[in-house]
C-alpha cells in the first residue's frame, strides 16, 4: 500500500479550505511540496534506505484525522498539562494537538527581545521568517509538513540579547479520536544572541493513536548560540516522525540534545547546515527503549565551511524487545579544510532481545580534517556487576547504577544546571521503571 | 572447641570454569580471630577459591559445602554473603566509571542497613564515616568523588578495597592477592589497614604468592594449595620455607603421590 496517495489525495481535494484558514507565509510552499511529493511518488519502504530504518509508508499509512478545519480543542493551560520538567519559573508554552495556546504568565516571563508566539500569528506579522525554508525541501516528512501546516511555535531572540532560562514548548495530545498533528517550530536566534528552548512531546491520553509529524527549524545568526533540548516522553500508540534542520551563520553554536524516554516508533532526523567558519555543531542523544519501543535517530551533516567544529555522542539503553537504530553520517567537503568531527555511539542491551542497529559514518574528502568515528554495542560489564554485587549492593540495584552511569556523559554535557539536574532525575526514575509522566508540574 | 566457634568450614568443596575442575576437595576450617595464609604455584586455584566464596557466577559449584557461622554460604546471593560479613579484596578492582564512590558506598552501606531492617543513614553521618575509614589507610579524600576505581593507581585501588573493607566491617575478609602490584610502601600501608582492623572476632585469609606480605600481616596458619587442594598445612614458618625452598619439592611429593 503506498501511504502518500491519501495524503496526496487529501491535499488536493482540501487544499482551498487549508490555504483559507492560514497566512500567505505558511501557504507559500505548500505547492511546490506538493510537487516534490508527487514526483518521488512514495515515502520510503522498509529497506529503501540502504540501512534498518523506521519505515514512513508504515508509519503514515493509518488514516489519522487531520484538523483541516482548525477545531479548537479544550486546553487547560493552567493546571492540567504541567510537565515533569519544570524550569524553574521559565516561559512556556502549549501546544495542543496542532494549535498554539500561550502559557499561563508566558508574556510577563520573557524578557525584552524574546518573542515567543503563534506560528500562525508570526506568519502574518513576519511572513518572510515563517516562509525561509530551513529544512530540505527533498526531505519528505518536512514536505508533508510543509503541506499541511498550520500552526506551531515561533520564537525568535533578537540581537545581543542572552536568555538564560529555556524557554519550554510543551506538545500534547489531548483528544478522544486518532489524530495526525502537524507540528513546526521556528527558532531565530539573531547576532550576539544566545536561548534555550525545552521541547517536551507528551500525550495527555494512552488508548488512542497518534502520530506526531514534527519540523524543528532554527536559523543561528553570527556568534550565536542555542541549546536545544528535546524530550520525547509519550505513549505506546504514538509515532513520532521529527525532522530538526538548522542553519548556521559564522562563529555560532548549536547544541542539541535528544532524550527519548518513552513513546512507540519514533523516527528523529538531525540536519544541521554551516553558512560560515567556526560554526560548532552538538548532536547527543540518550534512548531508553523497552517493550517494544522502536527508536531511530539519523544524523545528516555536510561540513561545507572551513574551520567547522561537529560533535556527535548517541546512547541507547534498550531493554526488553526494544529496537534501536542509529544512523550518523558526517560529510566533509574539500570545500572544508580544518574541520573537526567527531561521532560516537555507545549501546547497552539489556536483554536477549533487544536490538540495535548502528551506522557510524565518516565521509571524509578532504586531507587537513580531524575526524574520529565509532560504534559499540554490548552488554552490561558482569564484573562491574559482580564488584558490586560483592559490596552488597542488590543486583537489580547493581544494573540500574550501571545502566544509569552509562548515560551520564551525555547528561553530563548539559551546561544549565537546574535542566541537568532535572533531566538526570527524569532519567532516573525512567530506569526505575516509573511513569514520568507530566503530573505534578506545573506550566509556570 | 565447639561447631559454635567456627567462622567458616569448607569441606570437600569442587568448583570450576568453563567446564574444567579447578578445585577438587577443598577442605578449611577458619575460627574467629585467626589469619590463614593460602599460598601456592599459578594456576593452583587460589583465585577460583575467593571467587567461589564470594559467589562469583563465573564459576561452577561442582561438589561440597561450606558453612558460614551456621549459614550455608554457597546457596547466598553474592550481596547477602557480604552482608553476612563476607568480604573479598580483589586481585584486579573493577574500575566502574560513571558510578561516583561516594554513590557505591553509600549504596552499599545502605544496602547492608536495610538487609538487617535499618533505616538508611544520614547524609552527616555516612560523610562521617567515609571520613573515620578513609584514614585507616589514608586514602585521599579526592578519590571519594571519582568514579569507582577509575584512573586509580594500583596502589590507589588495594587501598581503595581496604577502605571499603573498613567500613564494611566484615568477619571475614579475603585478600586476593592484594600485594600483587604494591610497591614497598604502598604494601606497608595496605597491609597496616588490614592489622587496624583485626579484632579478636573477625578473621582473614590472605592468598599471595609471597611471603613479603606475611612480614606485615602474620598468619596463624600457612596453606598450600596445589592442583586445586590444600596439599599441605602448617604454621607461619611454612612460609619462610616456601620463601627459602620453592614450590617444587611440593610439587614432587604430590605429583608422585598421584603417580605423576
Amino acid at each position: 500500500m503506498n501511504a502518500l496517495t491519501q495524503y496526496l489525495d487529501l491535499y488536493r481535494s482540501h487544499r482551498d479550505m487549508i490555504c483559507a484558514g492560514s497566512p500567505e507565509a505558511l501557504n507559500r510552499h505548500r505547492d511546490a511540496a506538493l510537487h516534490m511529493l508527487t514526483h518521488i511518488g512514495r515515502l520510503p519502504h522498509f529497506g529503501d534506505e540502504g540501512f534498518v530504518k523506521v519505515s514512513l509508508n508504515d508509519m503514515f499509512a493509518p488514516d489519522y484525522g487531520l484538523n483541516l478545519t482548525r477545531r479548537r480543542f479544550d486546553a487547560d493551560a493552567e493546571g492540567a498539562f504541567g510537565c515533569e520538567t519544570p524550569v524553574a519559573a521559565g516561559p512556556s508554552a502549549l501546544v495542543v494537538n496542532d494549535a498554539f495556546v500561550p502559557g499561563p504568565r508566558m508574556a510577563a516571563a520573557l524578557p525584552e527581545g524574546v518573542e515567543v508566539m503563534s506560528l500562525a500569528e508570526a506568519a502574518r506579522l513576519y511572513p518572510d521568517d515563517v516562509a525561509r525554508e530551513i529544512a530540505p525541501a527533498d526531505n519528505p516528512v518536512a514536505a508533508l509538513n510543509t503541506l499541511f501546516v498550520q500552526d506551531g511555535v515561533f520564537i525568535r531572540v533578537r540581537a545581543g540579547v542572552k536568555f538564560d532560562r529555556p524557554i519550554q514548548v510543551l506538545a500534547i495530545f489531548n483528544t478522544s479520536e486518532p489524530l495526525m498533528a502537524v507540528r513546526r517550530v521556528k527558532i531565530f536566534v539573531e547576532e550576539g544572541a544566545a536561548a534555550r528552548v525545552l521541547l517536551c512531546d507528551h500525550p495527555r491520553v494512552n488508548d488512542v493513536d497518534y502520530l506526531n509529524c514534527r519540523v524543528v527549524e532554527a536559523s543561528l545568526s553570527r556568534g550565536s548560540r542555542l541549546e536545544i533540548f528535546d524530550l520525547e516522553e509519550a505513549t505506546p500508540r504514538t509515532s513520532r516522525a521529527s525532522v530538526t534542520a538548522s542553519e548556521q551563520a559564522e562563529g555560532s553554536t548549536l547544541e542539541l540534545t535528544n532524550l527519548y524516554l518513552h513513546g512507540g516508533i519514533t523516527r528523529n532526523e538531525f540536519i544541521p547546515h554551516h553558512l560560515g567558519e567556526h560554526c560548532t555543531t552538538t548532536v547527543n542523544g540518550l534512548v531508553i527503549g523497552s517493550g517494544k519501543q522502536v527508536i531511530d535517530n539519523a544524523v545528516r551533516l555536510v561540513h561545507t565551511q572551513p574551520r567547522c567544529a561537529s560533535h556527535q555522542l548517541f546512547k541507547y539503553a534498550l531493554f526488553d524487545s526494544a529496537q534501536g537504530s542509529f544512523q550518523g553520517t558526517v560529510t566533509i567537503r574539500p570545500d572544508a579544510p580544518f574541520t573537526e568531527a567527531h561521532q560516537t555511539d555507545r549501546n547497552l542491551l539489556a536483554s536477549p532481545e533487544a536490538r540495535m542497529y548502528a551506522m557510524p559514518r565518516l565521509i571524509i574528502n578532504c586531507d587537513e580534517v580531524k575526524a574520529s568515528h565509532g560504534a559499540a554495542t554490548g552488554q552490561l560489564d558482569s564484573n562491574a556487576l559482580f564488584y558490586m554485587q560483592s559490596r552488597g549492593i542488590p543486583e537489580a540495584e547493581a544494573r540500574m547504577m550501571l545502566i544509569n552511569a552509562f548515560m551520564t556523559d551525555v547528561l553530563a554535557k548539559i551546561s544549565y544546571t537546574p535542566l541537568h539536574d532535572r533531566l538526570t532525575h527524569l532519567v532516573e526514575k525512567r530506569l526505575h521503571g516509573c511513569e514520568t509522566t507530566c503530573a505534578g508540574c506545573s506550566l509556570d | 572447641m565447639s561447631n559454635n566457634d567456627i567462622l567458616l568450614k569448607v569441606d570437600n568443596l569442587h568448583a570450576g570454569i568453563d567446564g574444567k575442575e579447578i578445585l577438587r576437595g577443598i577442605d578449611l576450617t577458619i575460627r574467629p580471630g585467626e589469619v590463614h595464609a593460602i599460598m601456592g604455584p599459578n594456576g593452583s586455584g587460589k583465585s577460583t577459591l575467593s571467587g567461589v566464596l564470594a559467589g562469583n557466577p563465573r564459576y561452577t559449584l561442582l561438589g561440597g559445602s561450606a558453612t558460614f557461622h551456621g549459614l550455608d554460604l554457597l546457596s547466598l546471593t553474592p550481596e547477602d554473603r557480604s552482608h553476612e560479613g563476607l568480604f573479598l579484596s580483589f586481585q584486579y578492582p573493577v574500575e566502574i566509571p560513571g558510578v561516583s564512590m561516594v554513590n557505591f558506598m553509600r549504596a552499599a552501606v545502605n544496602a547492608k542497613r536495610k538487609y538487617f531492617g535499618e533505616a538508611p543513614m544520614s547524609a552527616a553521618d555516612f560523610l562521617k564515616l567515609m571520613r573515620q575509614k578513609r584514614a585507616v589507610v589514608d586514602l585521599d579524600n579526592k578519590l571519594a568523588n571519582r568514579s569507582v576505581n577509575e584512573g586509580f593507581s594500583g596502589g590507589e585501588k588495594k587501598r581503595n578495597e581496604i577502605f571499603q573493607m573498613a567500613v564494611l566491617e566484615p568477619r571475614l575478609s579475603i585478600l586476593d592477592e592484594t600485594d600483587s602490584g604494591l610497591d614497598i610502601d604502598a604494601l606497608r600501608v595496605v597491609a597496616e589497614g588490614v592489622n587496624k582492623l583485626k579484632t579478636p572476632e573477625n578473621s582473614t585469609i590472605v592468598i599471595t604468592h609471597y611471603q613479603r606480605l606475611l612480614d606485615y600481616i602474620k598468619p596463624d596458619f600457612v596453606h598450600i594449595l596445589y592442583k586445586g587442594r590444600i596439599v599441605y598445612s602448617g604454621g607461619p614458618e611454612l612460609a619462610l620455607e616456601l620463601e627459602e625452598k620453592g614450590y617444587d619439592w611440593i610439587k614432587e611429593q604430590v605429583d608422585s603421590k598421584e603417580g605423576l
